[in-house]
């Protein structure tokens, strides 16, 4: 995903939930944010039916 | 001797050697005193119910609610919030393993909130590795390794949502199991990860792990995830030879991602384990299936689970929160809802091709930790010539392994140099046999504590 993207997801987000992202953490949440975007990126390279439920009790 | 003045040899051997580790941050010696004492009244009186935890001082990861201690989860947010009172009651676990017998002693450092594999508090200082004090415990339960690896206590309880009670056993050279999901109870116990999380024993012997496992089987009123599952104990499956507790049981170790994300000393301490079990029965070879999509879904399910519960507390104490997690929390509290479900969705799928793996196998063994500890402070391990942050990285080979829920003994095997750990994975709601099967090594030699002569 765009550097471009998740910097503007963060700096739109935090505020919205009232989250303290600011000069001295932001490029570390950044990175943070990119990390999480590359394992959605695998996740969504998972193929998966419509039928497929989450865990919907998460006892086994 | 008496428990009583077996209790004081351990606390003032804890008041000793402890500083060395950082391994403790409260100690409970009235409560613990007073409990031998009455032991020993009510042994003297014929009324003491035996069993062979009577006696055995424990002590707990500081998540664990205590009657009358402020319960840290290795935070500071927690004993300066607002109207902080003291636990009303002992966590589940606590008054089980009491009810058995075991004394409680102290609460053990961990990484805040349990997000980490390092124990590398900012607030209470780094826990260190007793077999070198240089190096890491490993986490998040790393009070937990570290005081049962330095012979501190011969038990301990610990959680495990990613690996936090497998890591620190295998650095600091200790048993460690972390049960099926949902079969202890974590009432009492600060949550990380809801739908991850687990707690459980670390012991210096199979025998006490078995032993305290049992003692904590059971519903928990106070733990919506915890199944309505009646104790089936694990002790009584035990047998007093490695023959014994092999019969029957089809064993496997796991290659591929296991091995490319070990170290060679990791898989030949894995080698180690399957040579002697060899000797016995036959060792076969088993794949993982997704061991990379597991645990992207694990991570990515923490990082989120973990960011919405501490939501407020980003908001009200960041600047308080242990620098090395909470910018991970932020960025979590941030992750996309749709990420987040995927994951959810993706993880019920792995799990039902992981559960096909034990159709043919009862066992399956592998690393634990990609190699031995690496030094307090470093930001980065090498796994064959690959760099990967240390922080996320202790757990590479236990996070997938628990994103499927399945049940996992630690076993330290026997090395020269520092102590390092393979993992006995059994199918969900067989614990025992992973028991029987770390139990078969430690019989035969391959799989032991070794106090540090430090501490000896």
């Amino acid at each position: 995903m765009d550097k471009g993207l998740i910097e503007h997801w963060v700096d739109a987000g935090a505020p919205m939930l009232g989250l303290p992202v600011d000069d001295r953490n932001r490029a570390a949440v950044i990175a943070n944010l990119e990390m999480l975007a590359a394992i959605a990126a695998q996740l969504e390279a998972f193929e998966l039916a419509p039928a497929d439920e989450p865990l919907t009790v998460f006892r086994r | 001797m008496s428990v009583l003045a077996s209790i004081e040899a351990c606390l003032a051997r804890i008041e000793r050697l402890d500083p060395s580790i950082n391994a403790f941050t409260a100690i409970v010696r009235d409560r613990a005193l007073a409990r031998a004492a009455a032991i020993d009244a009510a042994r003297a009186a014929g009324t003491a119910p035996g069993g062979e935890l009577e006696g055995v001082p424990f002590a707990v990861k500081n998540l664990f609610d205590i009657k009358g201690v402020v319960t840290l989860a290795g935070s500071r947010i927690e004993p300066e919030r607002p109207g902080v009172v003291p636990a009303s009651a002992d966590a589940t676990a606590v008054a089980r393993l009491e009810a058995a017998g075991a004394i409680l002693v102290g609460a053990l450092n961990m990484d805040e909130y349990a997000y980490g594999f390092t124990t590398e508090n900012t607030h209470r200082g780094p826990t260190r590795n007793p077999h070198d004090l240089t190096r890491l415990a490993g986490g998040s339960s790393g009070g937990s390794g570290a005081a049962v690896g330095a012979g501190l206590v011969p038990l301990a309880l610990g959680t495990d949502t990613n690996g936090s009670i497998r890591v620190p056993a295998s650095l600091c050279g200790t048993f460690g199991l972390r049960p099926t999901f949902g079969r202890l109870g974590r009432g009492g116990a600060f949550p990380f990860v809801f739908s991850i999380d687990t707690i459980g024993p670390l012991a210096r012997s199979v025998r006490e792990l078995a032993l305290a496992y049992d003692a904590m089987q059971g519903p928990d009123a106070h733990d919506p995830g915890c199944a309505q599952r009646a104790a089936e104990p694990s002790v009584a499956a035990l047998r007093a030879d490695a023959a014994g507790n092999l019969a029957g049981l089809r064993i496997a170790r796991l290659g591929g991602y296991f091995e490319e994300m070990a170290t060679p000393e990791s898989v030949a301490a894995l080698d180690d384990a399957c040579a002697a079990l060899s000797g016995l029965t036959s060792v076969g070879q088993a794949d993982w299936p997704d061991a990379a999509l597991g645990r992207a879904a694990a991570f990515m399910i923490t990082a989120a689970e973990g960011g919405a519960l501490h939501l407020d507390d980003l908001r009200r104490y960041y600047d308080i929160m242990e620098p090395h997690s909470r910018d991970r929390f932020l960025a979590g509290a941030l992750a996309p809802a749709a990420w987040v479900h995927r994951a959810h969705r993706v993880r019920r799928r792995y799990i039902e091709r992981v559960d096909t793996l034990f159709a043919d196998h009862d066992i399956l063994l592998a690393p634990t930790v990609p190699g031995v500890s690496p030094p307090i402070g470093d930001d980065w391990i090498e796994i064959r010539g690959r760099r990967f942050p240390t922080r996320a990285s202790l757990g590479v080979l236990t996070q997938p392994v628990s994103a499927a829920g399945v049940p996992v003994v630690a076993a330290p095997i026997a090395r020269k140099g520092l102590p390092i750990g393979i993992q006995v994975i059994a199918a969900p709601w067989c614990e025992a046999n992973a028991l029987r099967v770390a139990m078969a090594l430690e019989q035969l030699g391959v799989a032991r504590v070794s106090v540090p002569p430090a501490f000896a």
